[in-house]
């Protein structure tokens, strides 16, 4: 027989020249010859050159082989703070979203997804979603409702908050953000109405691992190099939960497989610490003790990087005002550092942590291999817990700033640096009032708005609202105290009138009396842009059907037109709302909303999104025209764009001679200029240190005879010493420090245990995600994990119910007994318990519950488990779970910390069997206790009226959403 | 630029060489296009036509290549017919000692047709570079990496699946298999030793206690030295007159044989016979499929008295 290979060579040249003939093809038109893989692996993407016309075989046809053609529209998903890249496939036969996957044209997440991501489908074609405006119909909280039509309630509010603004009472409007998703539209909605009534979730949040930063750097949050560390620190579960955590998670994961060292610090046994190298679990609130002796042991044996601290720590202010008797030279300040900190020994963070001296000493021996690649990262997790939570950022910052190891590759940069946030085409002023019930005055140092306070501080009498907004938030579930809002939502002369905006039902909607429905991930606009590795980035959120039908031939102009029923955006809300607030434009509001193209029409967000995509995003109207297209169509066709990486140590650029007019530098080496601040389309918020007495504006730093940029801080460098502290009542704080918790043991009573309340679960996120049948398959209920030790002593059993009582009330729940968690402390997940009033509302995750009030008496009763239901969705018919945990929030007292302000949500509890008659979920809130331990926290506060060093209500350089003018900033006189 | 034509033999018997780089070009431009199609969804007309796959659609991929024959070397090389382990491992361990990452799925047929593209395309470039002894000494090493993945990584599987493939493929793709059948043919060409086969291929054919070992063993290409695919499953059932189950291979065997061991026995011996001269047939141009042969007619014996018991 003839052997093949003695024909096919001519067989095969023949067809080498047929394939580069049509290679060459191809290439010229700028298409891709080898479009990719597609099924090998999972970090397979279709080629984008495929988007169009994408085509996969139906799954749910299978054996049979049936084609569907999709187009893929890219948008942002809404289902975290991640901000990550979600494909939609839209049937191109039915005109639907038929999956969401991950968009590998995205900087972030490249092309990856944690569950939450593709279960935004569910939460689109969720049967019980709100799909219409909604009025009330009874009386506020009961639970009747009657469909308005959107002018009716346009006018109404429109109507409500121009009264509001012009018979100032600009503080009677006031807007709850949770999860923003999007980069300040809502802030700069509110600036234009002159109001300043910005309220985040950010105080039950993040604001204390902010303040640990922003004290330090002038920017507030970390961005961690985690891909190209050697060593990485993470007081958090960043390979599960934690902050941007799917980003950051298959960047650590990198760093993994390079060899990096990963030190988690958790007392619970999370996911993110079974990856672990060194798993560390402390007792609650010790972690400044670990990161202190950390950094003694690299002080004390001369294991930090003296360069970098000589050049860029403020230590000659903290040695005029701390050491004013020594010599203010380096080698005293070092000698006096290595005195101040020379106690926190291994020995003594032992004592506090409960962790062996010999583990932590091994730790902090790798901890100093790391260098200037050292990446740590804290947000929410013990800083969120713990009074005086805010020092455990701070204290971590002060290893890395030892080491050097600041906006270093492997290291970790400020997140400022590592994000974009272009400028819009209008910037309103901000508001000249300053918001009482948001920022007061006890708290001057806050990061953000007491929110969670709101509602006590209006029971005092402190003031009313006549608008209040909540957006895609949940106060009465998610924040401490949710008793106290109900109290205060029901009564209408505390709140004029109560907006809930929001996709699905949730437990503070049920008070309101107007529910408003907006849009999921794939339905409405947004741009963000977060810190998520070293370069810069921005993201496009756009209703998915608006695009791709106006992609064949429609002319859809106002999103409600593509989303289902009458589901609207916030951004056309929030133009409508302000024309309806101030129609003919006297109020000087509509200005900001009014189109530049077409004067005297509206804003479109078409125009809006144009105008930043055109002019504010540095390479990206080249990218555009090397497509051939607008670069708003780009960013529709893309749903992100690069702007930058590799951004570098921003602190040692040389500032350009053309910015150095008539300077004058200081005795510390601040240098102010004439010249006003060059155009820059990133508007990154950042801290803003004052003028000097003549105006000059600070534009860097002297150091070693070079004009440097320097820190956004004060002094320009790192604050080492925080003089705003100390000028403002915390000298003894200024500098990185250990504060023992509210639940130090010295602090608890006999018999009490600590529990951890916060820990997220991977699937789900607050109450966002409850409507989403596949997550909440995988997790919905929250048992109380506790030590075998614990339960043996307490007589707890798998299957006994158990009473965990908080100063404020209990709450009846299961135990899940496992030594995951150290003996003395009890933890219990986030997001469970949900509950609703009516059986009219159908859920997958909330009880039905009632509320009964009897004096200061409140209880959650429950009523019915979660039942299967008739819907378009077979599956409703189909859950099996019945067990959705419990609402824990309820019994938790709010506890402001004195210098951030934020809540810390550790609780000392009393964990016992259940008594006879104890119901699985039942709360019980006694009302007159949880006053009396909002004003006991509210002692431990130092009132601006006593500290303020120059009559202002806050330091002005330090971030705030929205910044009053310097008139409104001055304490007004007490009566 | 000149022919190459060196004797580059060495104590492993590496083949000579004498490919010009136009030709290596343009194989590794055929290598490339194999890849694409082994492992995409849906293809370019424009690749289709040039390669002369035309109206293939994403139905047609998916049979071949997810369905019947998942062109992954360690389900055919590895001792338990699966997908990883020592076999990937070993390949895996290739791209190491080459110094280039390890794609996620390195044994599969895309990434190893990828990575012989890019060794002829470096060999192409090295050949055209004309002659300084630094050149000629990365042109041999970059031939070994040639040599060592055309016969250590491709041969010992390939050939088989292959020539399997032209018997299942839907009819658009036989163009595909017909034109990895001729680059093979060429690459392994000049081999002047026979393969050493894999470690499952040294295994005595044991006794088998169940059926259902002996279902796992004639699934396992490995050691049986048959593929057995769908296909061949569903004419085995029709044949008979069986009622076929949907799932694994394995599951369907077994439920066969279930319904009349020694029938099926009969069928699969028969299959055997059939594939043992389908790889003799071609054992001149791809001398790995003795091994492949001895196998199947080691399988051939025992179920010939499986069905005479």
């Amino acid at each position: 027989m003839k052997k093949r290979s003695e024909t096919a060579r001519g067989r095969l040249m023949d067809r080498a020249s047929l394939i580069s003939s049509a290679k060459e093809v191809v290439a010229a038109n700028g298409e891709t010859f080898y479009q990719g893989a597609s099924q090998i692996s999972l970090a397979s993407h279709p080629p984008f050159e495929r988007w169009d016309n994408w085509v996969e075989l139906d799954s749910k046809e299978w054996p049979k082989r049936t084609e569907r053609h999709y187009s893929l529209v890219p948008t942002t998903c809404f289902n975290c703070e991640s901000a990550c890249g979600l494909l939609a496939y839209v049937d191109k036969d039915t005109g639907l979203i038929r999956k969401f996957e991950g968009n590998p044209e995205h900087p972030g997440s490249r092309g990856k997804n944690c569950a939450k991501g593709p279960a935004t489908l569910n939460q689109v074609m969720d049967p019980d979603r709100i799909l219409y405006p909604l009025k009330r119909a009874g009386k506020r909280g009961d639970g009747k409702w009657q469909r308005v039509s959107w002018d009716e309630v346009l006018d109404d509010l429109g109507k409500r908050i121009r009264l509001a603004i012009t018979e100032d009472r600009k503080d009677e409007v006031v807007c709850h953000i949770g999860r923003p998703g999007e980069d300040g539209y809502t802030e700069r909605v509110l600036a234009s109405w002159g109001v300043d009534g910005h309220n985040s979730h950010t105080n039950v949040c993040s604001s204390a691992g902010r303040a640990g930063w922003h004290y330090w750097t002038g920017m507030d949050r970390p961005s961690a190099d985690f891909a190209n560390a050697d060593v990485i620190f993470l007081t958090s579960a960043h390979l599960e939960t934690g902050h941007y955590f799917n980003p950051h998670a298959q960047r650590i994961t990198e760093a993994r497989q390079r060899g990096a060292k990963l030190i988690v610090v958790d007392t619970r046994l999370s996911n993110t610490a079974t990856h672990a190298d060194y798993w560390l679990s402390p007792y609650p609130g010790s972690e400044s003790a670990i990161n202190l002796a950390i950094a003694n042991y690299l002080l004390q044996n001369d294991l930090f990087d003296r360069e970098f601290v000589r050049r860029w720590w403020n230590w000659q202010e903290w040695m005029e005002d701390a050491h004013p008797d020594k010599e203010a030279t380096f080698e005293s300040f070092l000698n006096e550092l290595r005195a101040t900190y020379q106690d926190f020994t291994f020995e003594f963070a032992s004592r506090e942590s409960g962790i062996k001296e010999s583990v932590l000493a091994e730790v902090a021996a790798v901890v100093a291999t790391a260098k200037s690649k050292f990446a740590s990262h804290i947000w929410r997790s013990a800083a969120a817990g713990n009074l005086g939570g805010w020092q455990i950022s701070r204290t971590m910052l002060l290893v890395n700033a030892l080491l050097g190891a600041i906006a270093t590759e492997g290291g970790t940069y400020p997140n400022a640096w590592n994000k974009f946030v272009p400028k819009p085409i209008y910037v309103p002023p901000h508001p000249d009032v300053w918001n009482e019930l948001s920022w007061p005055s006890e708290y001057p140092l806050s990061m953000n708005e007491m929110s969670f306070i709101l509602p006590h501080l209006i029971e005092e009498g402190r003031g009313k609202l006549e608008v209040y907004f909540t957006r895609v938030y949940n106060p009465v579930w998610t924040n401490p105290d949710g008793m106290t809002w109900i109290d205060v939502l029901l009564d209408e002369s505390k709140i004029g009138c109560y907006v809930a905006l929001t996709p699905t039902w949730n437990e503070t909607a049920y008070f309101a009396d107007y529910v408003l429905p907006m849009g999921h991930a794939s339905e409405r606009h947004d741009l963000a842009s977060y810190e998520q590795y070293d370069g810069q980035w921005v993201a496009f959120r756009q209703p998915v059907l608006r695009t791709y039908r106006n992609q064949n031939g429609e002319e859809i102009t106002d999103t409600r037109v593509s989303n289902p029923g009458e589901v609207w955006e916030e951004n056309e809300f929030w133009i409508e709302l302000s024309w309806r607030i101030d129609p003919d434009g006297a109020m000087g509001i509509r200005k900001f909303h009014e189109s530049q193209i077409r004067p005297g029409e509206k804003l479109t967000v078409e125009e809006y999104y144009s105008y930043i995509f055109e002019n504010s995003v540095p390479g990206l109207p080249e990218m555009a025209e090397k497509e051939e297209v607008t670069p708003l169509r780009y960013m529709q066709k893309h749903g992100a764009f690069e702007v930058t990486k590799k951004v570098g140590k921003r602190y040692e650029e040389i500032i350009p001679a053309s910015e150095l007019d008539d300077t004058v530098t200081n005795d510390h080496g601040r240098i102010y200029t004439r010249t006003p601040k060059p155009p820059n389309p990133n508007i990154a918020p950042t801290g803003d240190p004052d003028p000097d007495e003549d105006g000059r504006r600070p534009v860097g730093v002297e150091v070693d005879a070079e004009l440097l940029r320097g820190f956004p801080t004060p002094s320009g460098k790192l604050e080492f010493y925080s003089k705003t502290l100390a000028d403002w009542g915390w000298a003894d704080q200024a500098i990185p420090w250990y504060i023992k918790s509210h639940i130090h043991p010295d602090n608890l009573s006999d018999g009490q245990m600590v529990l951890i309340s916060t820990f997220r679960l991977p699937v789900q996120v607050h109450t966002r995600s409850a409507n989403s049948k596949w997550l909440d398959e995988i997790a919905h209920t929250n048992p109380v994990w506790i030590n075998p030790v614990d339960a043996e002593r307490l007589g707890i059993k798998e299957t006994s119910l158990i009473r965990v009582n908080s100063e404020i009330g209990y709450f009846v729940a299961k135990p899940w007994i496992t030594e995951g968690i150290r003996p003395g402390v009890v933890a219990c997940s986030h997001h469970m318990g949900r509950w609703k009033l009516s059986e009219d509302v159908n859920s997958y995750m909330m009880r039905t519950a009632s509320i009964e009030s009897s004096g200061d008496d409140r209880r959650l009763v429950p009523k019915a488990a979660p039942k299967p239901f008739e819907s378009n969705d077979k599956d409703t018919t189909r859950f099996w779970w019945q067990d959705v945990g419990v609402h824990q929030n309820l019994i938790f007292p709010v506890h402001p910390d004195p210098v951030s302000g934020m809540h810390c949500w550790h609780q000392a509890v009393r964990v016992e069997l259940a008594q006879p008659g104890d119901t699985f979920g039942e709360v019980y809130v006694d009302r007159s206790m949880s006053k009396e331990v909002f004003r006991r926290w509210l002692e431990l506060t130092r009132d601006a009226y006593t500290v303020s060093p120059d009559g202002t209500r806050r330091p002005r350089w330090l971030m705030r959403p929205l910044k009053p003018t310097k008139a409104a900033s001055m304490l007004p006189p007490r009566d | 630029m000149s022919a190459l034509s060196s004797d580059r033999s060495s104590k492993r018997g590496i083949a000579r060489v004498d490919f010009s780089p136009a030709e290596l070009a343009g194989y590794a431009q055929i290598a490339a296009a194999l890849a694409e199609v082994a492992e995409a969804s849906s293809l370019g007309e424009e690749l289709s036509a040039s390669l002369g796959v035309a109206g293939v659609s994403a139905s047609d991929l998916y049979q071949l290549f997810v369905n019947e024959l998942p062109p992954f070397a360690s389900i055919y090389l590895s001792s338990d017919g699966n997908i990883g382990g020592n076999s990937r491992s070993v390949i895996a361990g290739f791209y190491s000692a080459l110094g280039i990452p390890t794609p996620s799925d390195p044994d599969h047929l895309a990434s190893l047709l990828r990575l012989l593209s890019g060794i002829l395309n470096k060999e192409a470039e090295l050949a055209g570079a004309g002659s300084n002894p630094e050149d000629e000494s990365r042109l041999a090493s970059v031939s070994r990496a040639r040599s060592v993945l055309v016969n250590d990584h491709l041969a010992p599987w390939l050939p088989a699946y292959l020539l399997r493939a032209e018997e299942v493929a839907p009819r658009p793709l036989l163009g595909w298999v017909s034109c990895a059948l001729d680059l093979l043919s060429v690459m392994v060409g000049e081999r002047q030793y026979v393969v050493p086969g894999p470690r499952a291929y040294d295994e005595k054919l044991a006794e088998p206690g169940s059926s259902s070992e002996l279902i796992s063993w004639i699934t396992t290409p490995g050691r049986s030295g048959i593929i057995v695919t769908h296909w061949d499953i569903s004419n085995l059932a029709e044949l008979l007159g069986m009622a076929l189950r949907v799932g694994r291979k394995r599951f369907v065997l077994e439920e066969l044989w279930a319904q009349g061991g020694t029938e099926v026995a009969g069928c699969i011996e028969a299959m055997a016979v059939r594939q043992m001269k389908l790889f003799d047939e071609n054992i001149g141009d791809f001398p790995s499929l003795q091994a492949w042969s001895d196998k199947a007619a080691g399988t051939q014996q025992l179920l010939a008295t499986l069905a005479g018991m």
